[in-house]
């Protein structure tokens, strides 16, 4: 068997890497038609998940219960069987807590994708509402290099490249003469793209968020390529949401610190104001507990927000015999609800934090 | 005019995948290692963006967050295979590329970083020993080791799917 030299080593392996870059750019609309393959977090339980899981449980209880009776004529009668049936085993309370734990699992995986197929829907819907500039032509998806980059967990997106004969001002006039229907203008941009090569000008323009997926955007992006025609896509991107699973962890708080951070108009950057309090009215810790309960769950932001001396709310919520949970709402630059269940645990994020801090400022006066 | 960081992240991240798709071996992989390299970078934006060569940070990230995490993610179950990859790489890759791209990734992670940074990355040893941490001898040395591992394992191909 002859050896392979160093330079047929070099040349194989520089061959198989680029035989595989391809791994990297995927074509999106083939992963739209099929179930995405997104980055998901660590699911958590929210209070139907919660529901449906206990009625699993009820259900395998029963069984247990009932022994050989039907589970049906056994449910709400556990004793009728003697004692030694009524009460369960270590074996059979790690059974039921395993089928709990797997009712919650199918019940958390049926949510979101209820939540991604919406998303993909919303992304479709946006695709379409773009304008079609006269005499464009479809072109293949662009490979290796103009991926839209994902902000946030869970993005959904969708693209397609026309070309057309027109010139990139002229064709820039056509989209921004035809404006999507229902759709807010929200930014015009400049992007520089890796491939093909050159200056995007791009219209973004926003749909409405749902409790499903965060705020859609439709990118409309000229490009005027060194050589052959003017070049445009149609981008559409959201982010499905998962369940808020801060009911969780809120559970026999009784009592709650919090921190009100505003900064001073003067000199907002590196100047704020701070007041500190605790509260342990039940009343007033339910309506705050029953508000963020009510928050949609927000996928990570892992953009960039400069520093402008943001206000936020802090809340520290105290669980006799368990860790203590933080939550910070950020007002400004992300507008985020970050929830913290202890020390070390996962945070995960819930939107609209201005609503939090409507119904805090009920309870506190600032 | 100054860049920000998503400018930054959005010129960078495309490239990145595709180191990341030769580390791992695989494009969920990759991409939670793109996840982790970027929030590490954000971690870091201040700097990033006014430092003078970000981009090399930023792989630098990218490798030694892939060094970190394979015991991490040796825990979990690992994706071979997509469909999607399978569908993105071919139908059937020449018999010498297929057999090349699974001793890759049977070598050690090190070695395949060395590899995916001199063959794929075309980076001179001194950039690569800068990135692992380590002086060029141990680059020469690592990737010397893997040079070898693969020439013994390719010699059960054929001559003619060379």
């Amino acid at each position: 068997m002859p050896t392979l030299t160093d330079d047929a080593i070099e040349r194989l392996l520089r061959e198989t890497f680029a035989a595989h870059e391809s791994l990297a750019d995927p074509d999106r609309a083939r992963r739209l038609a099929e179930a995405p393959q997104m980055p998901q977090r660590k699911r958590r339980w929210t209070p139907a998940l919660v529901a449906a899981s206990a009625v699993a449980a009820a259900a395998v209880g029963a069984t247990i219960w009932g022994g050989g009776h039907p589970t049906g004529s056994s449910l709400g009668r556990p004793t009728s069987t003697g004692p030694t049936s009524t009460i369960m085993s270590e074996r059979e309370k790690a059974q039921a807590a395993l089928e709990e734990k797997r009712a919650r699992e199918l019940a958390a995986q049926a949510a979101s994708r209820a939540n991604t197929a919406a998303a993909q829907t919303e992304v479709l819907r946006l695709v379409s509402l773009a304008p079609r500039v006269p005499g464009a032509r479809e072109v293949p998806a662009r490979k290796g290099g103009d991926d839209l980059f994902t902000y946030y967990a869970g993005q959904v997106s969708a693209d397609q490249w026309y070309a057309v004969d027109a010139s990139a001002a002229a064709t820039m006039r056509y989209l921004r003469a035809h404006p999507p229907a229902g759709l807010t203008l929200q930014a015009e941009n400049l992007i520089e793209n890796d491939f093909p090569a050159g200056r995007l000008v791009s219209l973004r323009y926003a749909a409405a968020p749902t409790s499903a997926f965060t705020t859609p955007l439709l990118d409309l992006s000229v490009l005027r390529p060194p050589s052959g025609p003017t070049l445009y896509r149609v981008q559409a991107a959201t982010s499905w949401r998962e369940s808020n699973p801060v009911s969780e962890y809120l559970d026999g708080v009784t009592a709650m610190s919090y921190e009100i951070i505003r900064p001073l108009e003067t000199d907002p950057g590196t100047s704020h104001t701070v007041t500190r309090g605790n509260l342990t009215d039940p009343v007033a810790i339910t309506t705050v507990t029953r508000a963020l309960e009510n928050l949609a769950a927000q996928p990570r932001f892992f953009g960039h927000c400069p520093n402008r001396g943001e206000s936020q709310d802090l809340f520290t919520f105290t669980r006799p015999g368990e860790p203590a949970v933080t939550v910070v709402a950020r007002l400004g630059c992300p507008e985020v609800v970050s929830v913290t269940p202890g020390p070390g645990a996962q945070e995960f994020d819930l939107a609209d934090p201005h609503t939090l801090d409507r119904v805090w400022s009920t309870i506190v006066t600032r | 005019m100054s860049t920000s960081f998503e400018d930054l992240v959005a010129a960078r991240a495309p490239a990145l995948l595709r180191t990341a798709v030769m580390l791992t071996g695989n494009r969920a992989d990759a991409e939670d290692l793109l996840q982790t390299t970027l929030l590490q970078a954000h971690r870091h934006r201040a700097g990033l963006v006014s430092m003078g060569a970000p981009a090399a940070y930023l792989r630098r990230i990218l490798v030694n967050a892939h060094l970190q995490g394979v015991r991490a993610r040796a825990r979990r179950p690992r994706v071979v295979a997509e469909l999607d990859d399978l569908a993105a790489v071919g139908p059937e890759p020449p018999p010498a590329i297929g057999a090349m791209w699974q001793h890759l990734t049977a070598l050690p992670t090190r070695q395949r970083a060395v590899l995916v940074l001199r063959y794929y990355e075309d980076l001179p040893d001194r950039e690569i020993a800068e990135i692992l941490g380590c002086g060029q001898s141990t680059v020469r040395s690592t990737a010397f080791r893997a040079l070898a591992t693969l020439r013994e394992r390719l010699a059960d191909l054929p001559p003619e799917e060379l």
